[in-house]
């Protein structure tokens, strides 16, 4: 579904260059729930926004359901977020003058294909995720959970090949946190979608199928979920830990 | 909602205030403009301040200043626009919305906000300017001269400007839309904009260049003419640009100066706020420094020109001088006595006395091509009156004693060689075509006479007016009023006016040696082509009569209270540059410091659930609204003061008793103006405040 190769990205501040990806390799199925975590300044969220194509890269290949990004222009690129990929951010990014719905229906909107079954869809998520008491509310009047799970519902909107969240839990408690990570594995299992997210939180990591640490803008280990979650949690922290010890 | 027109349509009814701000930058700007080039392109205006004169290009050159702020205002709100509009835009970017379709809506919408905000900008500004117009012509002067009249193509102006402000519109949009990383959109509304630290002795160099560009701007023609005999071109005036680099660099310093010493963290927040707003701050601050420049400027003239007027008239030594010529059929010592007497006034100390006009010699300015001239002699080159040495003293009431072939010249302490020559070397009568060397042997102080008079020896003026017929000849009458009043002098001034012919319907500049010898040489004498002021009997109340007609009455009387009158377009005029420049500058510092509260809410939300008290935030607010009011403020005034000092100081190397005087009430108007911006101030604080929440009566925050 995702297919990463060789990737690398620099930044320029100055007169300084600074390399933040130094060659990413990985690949994610469809139907995967998959999790990047690692430091600050580790290249976490540079290679979702590389993948997202919202900032260029120099090189390397990512590949969307076969098609490589590199290659395509500005309006086909517009075409790729629209159509095959879905956004979830770290501060929501709904468009405040837009109700929940509204907000959920955007990427039918950009599309035109609303329609009765845009419309019956957007319900639906809604629906699955809690939220059809809200609806008709805006963003400033919900909590930050709730809004979260507006943006999941919007980024499921046109079926992507993948979700790409960043952070999607790192402004929300934990109660909130939880009922994001649940809304993620329920379209997971509902709707067979295919999720790529970026955070430093073990706990969500912890849902997660496989965990990709990223240290230095490297794949520094992989890491895949054989039993329970909890488990899995301390696997993760045992290895963060580790990985700090090194330094 | 169905489809990308709802969105849009949804969005902008959520972003009105933003869209608010945008248009109401728009039409004020296009207003101010608008209203500006209505009043500067007027007719009655153009005829007032000739082409080419020095009145014309210092109203042209507030006018471009005023212009360029304007613009850099509009531009200032188009940023913001954008900025306050970029989250929006890069959800929707991220979203997949392709930039050719944000592009077309986007400016499709700012392109409708311009047209509409300044069209009706532009109504606006020419109901603005009608207004004042009316207010002036209805409070102050209602003469026919000032009856309302504009051009409208004056409306190509304010179409310039709005083209401008669309073009700049569109170069912020694309240049917005352009950018290819997605993320640096979606932050561009959290992107501060901190200016570098800059050493301290930039403030010195600033105003070191300030001062440099002043006297390189104001110099440079009197180098070139004086002593180059060229004429540069306008692109000369370039070498005021130290003057903006100096007052840039005076903002920025202030801008990003660090705490003292002694109390580093005083007024640390205030500081820092400033300085991560910096460019914005800074090109705001300069626009309004030149802005407020202008509003000085303007009216400064006011009480420059009254109080010398004034003064001048105060320092008379007859109440009623006035001369005509010999061919004329003017009023004798009885029908005037007679005119006084019907209304109750007494004449005293009567006198005539004859004088004659001749022509004198001099160095004649010749133009060459390319700008350039040359001096030339001549021996005919322009008319002068004169008076004997008995009739100066029969008038002036004094002794003199003028020697053969010498020369008085009549002068006051304001009088230049611009005026009187004191080199004249010939006299000659044009009729006879007898002349008479003279020199140069003193000068004879009258008030009333001064800059228009020499006086020659008895024998001399017998000799030389030998055979001069009437229309060469005049009558000089003076004299004093018991009980003088108004009523009089308007009669008298009417009579004299009913009884002068047509032939001597002229202008002061209208030398009928020049005519002479023009004739001769090119045919054509300049003053009686279009291009000369047509003085018209008919319209003897206006400005044009009353400080252009040759034989205009010196009568106190009508001096001091026709002053409003005699000057009303001059008045009219530089109040009018002083309210648009007043206003466009309060309104400019008004929106910045709006923005200022509106950006930074969250900042002082912060502080204030970190326990900073309503006292605290105050001061925050209050230093950083009285940095960008102050600051301009005091720069602008004093510099425009110092300037025009520098101005008063060239004119003839040193200040005279009615021009330190004029300085002196320019300082009680710069208080004044001071005033205004200090009620702006207040007005702008409370307003900040309230959207801030703080208030200091209460002790709380909301």
């Amino acid at each position: 579904m995702l297919k990463v190769k060789d990737l690398h990205k620099s930044y320029q501040v100055g007169k300084e260059t600074y390399q933040v990806l130094k060659g990413i390799d990985l690949q994610v199925e469809k139907g995967e729930f998959v999790a990047v975590m690692g430091p600050s300044g580790s290249g976490k969220s540079t290679l979702l926004n590389c993948i997202s194509s919202y900032i260029p890269f120099e090189n390397g290949s990512i590949k969307l359901g076969g098609e490589e990004l590199k290659d395509l222009d500005e309006t086909a690129l517009a075409g790729v977020r629209n159509e095959k990929l879905g956004f979830v951010f770290q501060d929501f990014m709904l468009l405040d003058g837009l109700s929940v719905r509204e907000n959920i229906l955007m990427p039918r909107i950009i599309k035109g294909t609303v329609g009765k079954e845009g419309e019956a869809l957007a319900d639906k998520l809604l629906e699955m995720f809690g939220i059809t008491h809200i609806r008709h509310k805006y963003p400033a009047d919900i909590s930050g959970g709730e809004r979260q799970r507006t943006a999941v519902a919007r980024a499921l909107m046109n079926s992507p090949y993948v979700i790409l969240a960043d952070e999607p839990t790192g402004n929300l408690d934990s109660k909130s946190s939880r009922a994001v990570i649940e809304s993620f594995i329920q379209a997971k299992e509902t709707l067979q979608a295919t999720i790529f997210m970026v955070t430093h939180d073990s706990f969500s990591a912890s849902f997660c199928d496989r965990v990709i640490i990223l240290k230095d803008g490297q794949i520094y280990k992989t890491l895949v979920r054989k039993g329970k979650r909890i488990e899995f949690q301390d696997e993760l922290l045992d290895e963060i830990k580790e990985m700090s010890g090194e330094e | 909602m169905k489809n990308m027109t709802d969105v849009f349509r949804t969005l902008r009814s959520y972003n009105r205030k933003n869209y608010r701000l945008y248009v109401m930058c728009t039409f004020l700007s296009t207003m101010l403009i608008t209203a500006f080039g209505m009043m500067m392109y007027a007719p009655t205006v153009r005829q007032v301040l000739p082409e080419g004169g020095d009145s014309r290009k210092q109203v042209m050159m507030i006018f471009v200043l005023a212009a360029v702020g304007c613009l850099v205002f509009v531009i200032y709100g188009g940023s913001l626009f954008y900025r306050m509009k970029s989250k929006e835009l890069g959800v929707l970017m991220a979203l997949g919305t392709p930039k050719k379709t944000l592009a077309d809506r986007l400016l499709k919408e700012i392109s409708a906000l311009c047209l509409i905000s300044g069209a009706a900008g532009s109504v606006a500004g020419i109901g603005v300017a009608c207004v004042i117009w009316q207010i002036f012509r209805l409070c102050i002067v209602d003469s026919r001269q000032m009856q309302l009249a504009f051009d409208y193509r004056a409306l190509l102006i304010s179409l310039v400007f709005l083209a401008f402000v669309l073009l700049s519109a569109f170069i912020q949009g694309v240049l917005f839309l352009k950018r290819t990383n997605i993320m640096e959109v979606v932050n561009e509304s959290r992107r501060s904009e901190p200016i570098r630290e800059v050493p301290s002795w930039y403030g010195a160099l600033g105003v070191a260049l300030v001062f440099v560009g002043a006297i390189l701007g104001y110099g440079h023609s009197w180098f070139f003419i004086e002593l180059l005999h060229w004429y540069p071109p306008a692109i000369f005036n370039i070498l005021y640009l130290p003057m903006l680099i100096g007052l840039y660099m005076l903002m920025l310093r202030i801008v990003v100066r660090k705490g003292s010493k002694k109390h580093p963290y005083k007024g640390i927040i205030a500081r820092n706020m400033m300085k991560f707003q910096g460019r914005q701050t800074v090109n705001n601050m300069l626009v309004l420094t030149v802005l407020l420049a202008g509003a000085a400027f303007g009216i400064f003239y006011i009480p420059m020109m009254g109080t010398n007027l004034l003064m001048s008239v105060q320092a008379w030594e007859y109440d009623y001088q006035f001369h005509y010529r010999e061919d004329q059929d003017i009023l004798g010592k009885i029908d005037l006595e007679g005119i006084a007497k019907e209304h109750g006034v007494t004449i005293r100390d009567y006198s005539d006395v004859p004088l004659i006009n001749l022509a004198i010699d001099g160095e004649d300015y010749v133009d060459d091509d390319n700008n350039r001239y040359h001096y030339e002699y001549k021996e005919m080159l322009s008319e002068a009156n004169f008076l004997s040495e008995s009739g100066y003293e029969k008038i002036a009431g004094e002794n003199i004693s003028i020697g053969k072939g010498c020369l008085g010249v009549v002068v006051n302490e304001n009088t230049s060689s611009y005026y009187i020559s004191r080199d004249v070397g010939l006299i000659t009568n044009v009729e006879t075509g007898e002349n008479l060397s003279v020199k140069f042997q003193e000068e004879l102080y009258h008030e009333m006479m001064a800059g228009r008079y020499y006086v020659l020896n008895d024998e001399d003026f017998e000799r030389i007016s030998a055979g001069l017929s009437d229309e060469w000849k005049e009558t000089l009458i003076s004299f004093r009023a018991e009980e003088d009043n108004y009523g009089f002098a308007t009669a008298l001034f009417n009579e004299i006016v009913d009884h002068t012919g047509t032939e001597c319907e002229t202008p002061g500049y209208y030398d009928r040696v020049v005519k002479m010898r023009d004739e001769k040489e090119k045919g054509v004498y300049w003053a009686d082509t279009e291009l000369a002021t047509k003085i018209s009997f008919s319209d003897r109340d206006s400005s044009d009569f009353r400080l252009y007609w040759k034989y205009m009455p010196q009568f106190r009387e009508l001096e001091i209270k026709d002053f409003v009158r005699s000057l009303a377009v001059f008045l009219m005029i530089f109040l009018f540059i002083a309210i648009i420049c007043m206003a466009a500058a309060v309104l400019i510092a008004y929106t910045r410091c709006l923005t200022i509260a509106i950006n930074n809410k969250q900042v002082f939300d912060d502080l204030a659930r970190l326990g900073a008290g309503p006292k605290y935030l105050f001061r925050a607010v209050k230093e950083q609204i009285g940095k960008i009011y102050l600051v301009p403020t005091a720069t602008g005034f004093t510099l425009m003061y110092i300037l025009y000092l520098m101005i008063m100081y060239a004119n003839d190397g040193g200040f005279s008793r009615n021009e330190l005087v004029g300085v002196s009430v320019c300082l009680g108007v710069v208080f004044l103006l001071c005033a205004i911006v200090y009620a702006g101030y207040r007005f702008t604080r409370k307003k900040v405040l309230g959207i801030l929440g703080i208030s200091t009566k209460t002790g709380t925050t909301r």
